[in-house]
């Protein structure tokens, strides 16, 4: 009679057990801590939109990056640095500043007919170069090209991962206008 | 497996000669044990003060909270848990294989340096040198001496049953034999796995709650199962109730007891099968509870006590209704819905202090409290001071488990209810607050403990004196002075 009893009681308990572990297995992932945690839901929450504006813009005014020449405003500093706000440059085609950001540019620029002779740092790879990754330099162009009353269109990260192999045997050479001028 | 449910063999010269064999031995262990039991005890009124008093001893680093709880814990565990388990082990084997012990010198000399590993790791983690893993806060140094240590001890009470001359094995010998094994299992694995080799992140803290709950559910569990399966049948002149049953009881232990501990891991940041597992584990050993229990609690309730010189029955009671209560809580709060409000919080102390102090400590009291007169050959100095003790543990365990699961499920409900919410306290410090009266009455119930332990202290200590024997004397020869075979239980 116990027996029967312990071996009804064994049973039911297997019984339960199964059904705890298959609703609270979390799929055994070793990834799931939560068991209500839905992969098939999360992953497709999971792609995260970014505003390229907006994070264009967090990494413009990171102190030391573009703000510290260029101002907050994109106006630059006459007869020092060039403005951004309404600079054919930054308006124009995205060949041309995407090469910029990457290796830099030195020697004369006019800008607005304005003339300036500085050096702009290489933010892609390379010596002397701050190593942004290709979203980031999407980013921030886009961020300079619909700020400030720029009207461009925004630059794609794969458009700068295109332009970043192509050029990569240049390595951290700078541009010169006469170099970009001969793009389209 | 035999069916019978107690060896019968009783001729007094034999258990006498099996009593001298382990006069020097049981008589370090259970004054060692006791010695470790009012160390643990004081560090663990000084840990509870410093809760909700931190200005207490506040200036001296070695008393810091952490260090005290761990070394408390080194000093209870390690200490007063294992040699009063050694010194059961060793008696029950003896006295249900009829094997003496051969060469107690030899089990001396692991017995000394057992404590000398318990008084480094002590020590140690006083000094600063202490691991953040609960019961295991050993540093690394003492766990080797430890383990060696261990290893002798183990094969010597293994060698007790290996040359007994009854081979059918009881119960408590499956019990205490498998305890035996498990132990060492358990305690290299974890040390391996965690300070020699360490395994990766998130696994430490599976191996860490597997060896934590392993060591209540695979050692000092199968030792007071063991204890109550011969105690309670020989005291009370009654078989136990359902002697075959208790073997599946034994196998689930054996099959779950380490699977449980994972369910210790609810709500922390561990894949969630894993705690599944533990809890369907916990659930699993429901089946060793009913059996336990179909067997135990009719055995108490049919006999009256017939030979209780010493006053232990009662403190097999308590154990036995702390163990109902510990089981039914490890069941209820492995519940994910459970765990959500009371995990992390004073219900899991108030858990492990039921289980240690409450079922563990009980049965090695009450089997210290059988088997000394029978080493020694006299009875116990002081029956008040016994039930002195008695009392006192009695109450103090009461407080302190009630004090900090009240308080325990009480910062669970506003600690959740922190995020917002009607009744929200306003931080987690007012939780905090609200628990002070918990802590205070933890503290009393420290008190009261230590103080019982120090009357069971002093009484051995007078017991050894009566008998003539310092306790490190290895002299087999005078055991058997006022020592007669009716004392003897015949057990059915």
């Amino acid at each position: 009679m116990t027996s029967l009893f312990l071996l009804a009681l064994l049973s039911s308990l297997v019984f339960v057990c199964a059904i705890y572990i298959v609703h609270y297995r979390g799929n055994f992932s070793p990834l799931v801590q939560d068991e209500r945690f839905d992969l098939a839901m999360a992953s497709k929450a999971l792609p995260v939109a970014v505003d390229p504006v907006a994070a264009g813009k967090r990494l413009y005014n990171t102190p030391g990056m573009c703000v510290t020449c260029h101002q907050a405003t994109g106006q630059g500093v006459p007869g020092a640095f060039p403005p951004l706000a309404g600079s054919e440059w930054v308006n124009g085609t995205e060949e041309r500043v995407i090469r910029i950001l990457l290796h830099g540019l030195t020697g004369e620029l006019k800008v607005h007919g304005g003339t300036f002779n500085g050096v702009m740092p290489a933010f892609g790879q390379g010596a002397g170069g701050f190593n942004w990754s290709d979203d980031r330099i999407a980013h921030v162009l886009t961020y300079i090209r619909q700020e400030w009353g720029n009207k461009a269109a925004p630059v794609e990260a794969a458009k700068v991962t295109e332009i970043r192999t192509k050029e990569a045997a240049r390595g951290s050479k700078s541009w010169t206008v006469a170099e970009l001028e001969a793009m389209k | 497996m035999a069916s019978q449910s107690n060896p019968s063999g009783t001729s007094p010269s034999s258990d006498e000669s099996i009593d001298a064999s382990l006069r020097a031995p049981v008589s370090y262990f259970a004054a060692s044990g006791a010695g470790w039991l009012l160390v643990g005890a004081v560090l663990a009124v000084i840990s509870s003060v410093k809760l909700h008093a931190p200005q207490f001893l506040g200036d001296l680093e070695c008393l810091t909270y952490g260090r005290t709880t761990g070394a408390g814990n080194v000093a209870l565990l390690y200490g007063w848990g294992f040699n009063a388990a050694f010194a059961l082990s060793v008696w029950l084997l003896a006295r249900l294989s009829r094997g003496s012990l051969p060469q107690p010198a030899l089990l001396m000399i692991a017995i000394f340096f057992w404590n000398l590993g318990v008084a480094i790791g002590t020590v140690g983690v006083l000094w600063g040198d202490g691991t953040s893993l609960e019961a295991l806060e050993l540093p690394s140094y003492a766990a080797p001496i430890l383990f060696v240590a261990y290893a002798f001890i183990g094969i010597w009470i293994f060698q007790v049953y290996q040359f007994g001359r009854i081979k059918p094995v009881y119960l408590s010998q499956w019990y205490i034999l498998a305890a035996l094994f498990w132990f060492p299992w358990l305690f290299s694995l974890a040390e391996i796995m965690l300070f020699i080799d360490p395994v990766r992140g998130t696994v430490q803290s599976i191996v860490h709650a597997w060896y934590a709950q392993g060591l209540s559910h695979l050692w000092f569990l199968p030792i007071a199962l063991g204890g109550l399966y011969y105690f309670l049948p020989k005291l009370l002149n009654r078989p136990i109730n359902n002697y075959p049953i208790g073997v599946y009881g034994f196998w689930m232990l054996a099959v779950f007891g380490g699977w449980a501990g994972l369910a210790r891991l609810s709500g922390a940041p561990v894949p969630a099968w894993v705690v599944s597992a533990g809890v369907s584990g916990t659930l699993m050993l429901i089946v060793t509870w009913v059996v336990t229990a179909i067997n135990l609690v009719p055995t108490r309730l049919s006999g009256r006590s017939s030979n209780d010189s010493s006053g232990s029955l009662r403190f097999f009671s308590v154990a036995i209704l702390a163990l109902f209560l510990w089981a039914a809580s490890t069941v209820i709060l492995s519940l994910r819905s459970v765990a959500e409000i009371t995990q992390f919080t004073l219900v899991l102390p108030a858990q492990s202090q039921l289980f240690f102090l409450g079922v563990f400590s009980f049965v090695a009291l009450g089997g210290l409290y059988h088997l000394v007169p029978r080493i020694l050959g006299t009875e116990w100095n002081s029956r008040a001071l016994i039930s002195a003790h008695f009392w006192l543990s009695v109450v103090g365990l009461v407080i302190g488990v009630a004090a900090l699961t009240v308080g325990g499920i009480k910062q669970g409900f506003q600690t959740n209810a922190l995020g917002g919410g009607q009744e929200a306290p306003a931080s987690l410090l007012s939780v905090m607050q609200q628990l002070l009266p918990y802590l205070s009455s933890q503290t009393l119930a420290a008190t009261l403990l230590l103080v019982g332990h120090l009357l069971f202290a002093v009484n051995l200590m007078l017991t050894f004196r009566k008998a003539g024997c310092c306790c490190c004397c290895i002299s087999r020869s005078s055991a058997s002075t006022g020592f007669t075979g009716s004392k003897e239980a015949v057990i059915r």
